[in-house]
């Protein structure tokens, strides 16, 4: 009796853990996805507007000389992103000037 | 209180500046900064004078904004505290921040900065700033209004990105924070030139061209609420002047001025003859300047 109590319980449990991930996977986890891929997107953009000239862009850039130590380790990632894209870097500088 | 000297190129802003030092000297702690970049205050003052502050005489104190050094000092300040998170990445910023420091606008920019430092600095009774002719001036005195506008455009951008972090962590963010904190600066350092406390004065010469830039200034300045204390009129040559062409041309200018600005203080300021410069010198004006500050 015991022993059946505990392989209910278990199997129990188990179905409740699936049932969390299945919900999570369906609604939770492509939102998050679609989040964390828009933030990244946006987060290009707004690194592109301040250090362009990284990239050879003319930006007007004594401010964001100051923000320069909070995206130092991203630029290498930003730079190579930046260089592998399929548009041009003009393409999304238009795209982000049609968000405003 | 802080004075603003500022006016066409040649016309004594710098004579002046230094007569009213001399004058706020004798009443209390005072600091003359020449925004020039082609400074002339050592040589008026006829001492070496650099970025630091130097003695003059008793309660002056001089100092000659250095924009060059003052990039290049954050330059090396910046790549010393992260030299080896740039070596652990193998980033390669010294092209970048040559570029920077090369960059149009970087150099005003750099004026600007410590401009806006010496502005809102308190421990000097009075602050008198000598100014480069007009044009440079003009952008100097707007600069808080312009970064201000680029800067609510990457604050917006933040936002943005900010909106989409909340849902997945709440942290705080330092670029956002430190955009904030350089907004509010520069809303501090417009709303002190708006205030009571700074006065623009304009220098001019008995002379249509010096005459004609200064209504235009006038006019720039009144569009954007800055309203100009007086007018210094400088070099007004008396009836012993050999040349009567000029005395005439002079009395049209000071006519004009006259049915122009009637409402406003205006000082004038006599042809000394002789070249002001030096201490000794400059002092025998401080006594036509005096009424700028009654």
């Amino acid at each position: 009796m015991q022993k059946i109590r505990h392989w209910l319980a278990n199997k129990m449990r188990a179905f409740y853990r699936g049932l969390l991930l299945f919900f999570y996977g369906s609604f939770q986890l492509s939102l998050k996805q679609h989040i964390e891929k828009e933030m990244a997107r946006r987060m290009d953009f707004f690194m592109l507007i301040c250090f362009g000239d990284l990239i050879g862009l003319p930006v007007p850039n004594y401010l964001s000389f100051k923000l320069l130590p909070f995206f130092l380790k991203e630029f290498p990632y930003w730079q190579r992103r930046m260089a592998k894209g399929k548009q041009s870097v003009y393409d999304r500088m238009a795209e982000y000037a049609r968000e405003f | 209180m802080k004075f603003l000297f500022g006016g066409k190129g040649g016309v004594g802003k710098t004579t002046v500046a230094a007569a009213s030092a001399l004058y706020w000297a004798n009443r209390g702690k005072t600091l003359i900064v020449s925004t020039d970049p082609a400074h002339s205050l050592a040589d008026i003052f006829e001492t070496a004078i650099g970025g630091n502050e130097t003695r003059i005489r008793e309660n002056l104190f001089a100092l000659e904004i250095d924009a060059q050094k003052s990039l290049a000092g954050y330059k090396q300040k910046l790549l010393t505290q992260y030299h080896r998170t740039m070596q652990e990445f193998e980033l390669d910023l010294d092209s970048y921040l040559e570029t920077i420091e090369h960059n149009p606008g970087a150099f005003e920019s750099a004026i600007f900065d410590e401009f806006a430092k010496h502005l809102l600095r308190t421990d000097y009774d009075t602050i008198i700033f000598d100014t480069a002719p007009t044009g440079t001036t003009l952008r100097l005195i707007f600069m808080p209004e312009y970064l201000d506008s680029w800067i609510k455009f990457l604050i917006q951008s933040r936002k943005g990105i900010l909106k989409l972090r909340d849902m997945l962590v709440r942290e705080k963010d330092p670029v956002i924070e430190t955009l904030y904190k350089m907004q509010e600066q520069f809303q501090q350092i417009a709303a002190v030139l708006k205030s009571d406390e700074t006065k623009i004065n304009l220098v001019l010469n008995p002379e249509t061209l010096a005459y004609e830039e200064t209504a235009r200034t006038m006019k720039t300045l009144a569009f954007y609420h800055l309203p100009v204390n007086a007018l210094v009129v400088n070099r007004i040559v008396d009836e012993n002047f050999p040349y009567r062409g000029y005395l005439k041309s002079q009395q049209k200018i000071l006519d004009k001025l006259q049915a122009k600005f009637f409402e406003m203080t205006r000082v004038n300021v006599p042809f000394l003859g002789e070249e002001v410069k030096g201490i000794a010198r400059i002092n025998e004006l401080t006594r036509y300047v005096e009424k700028l500050f009654r």
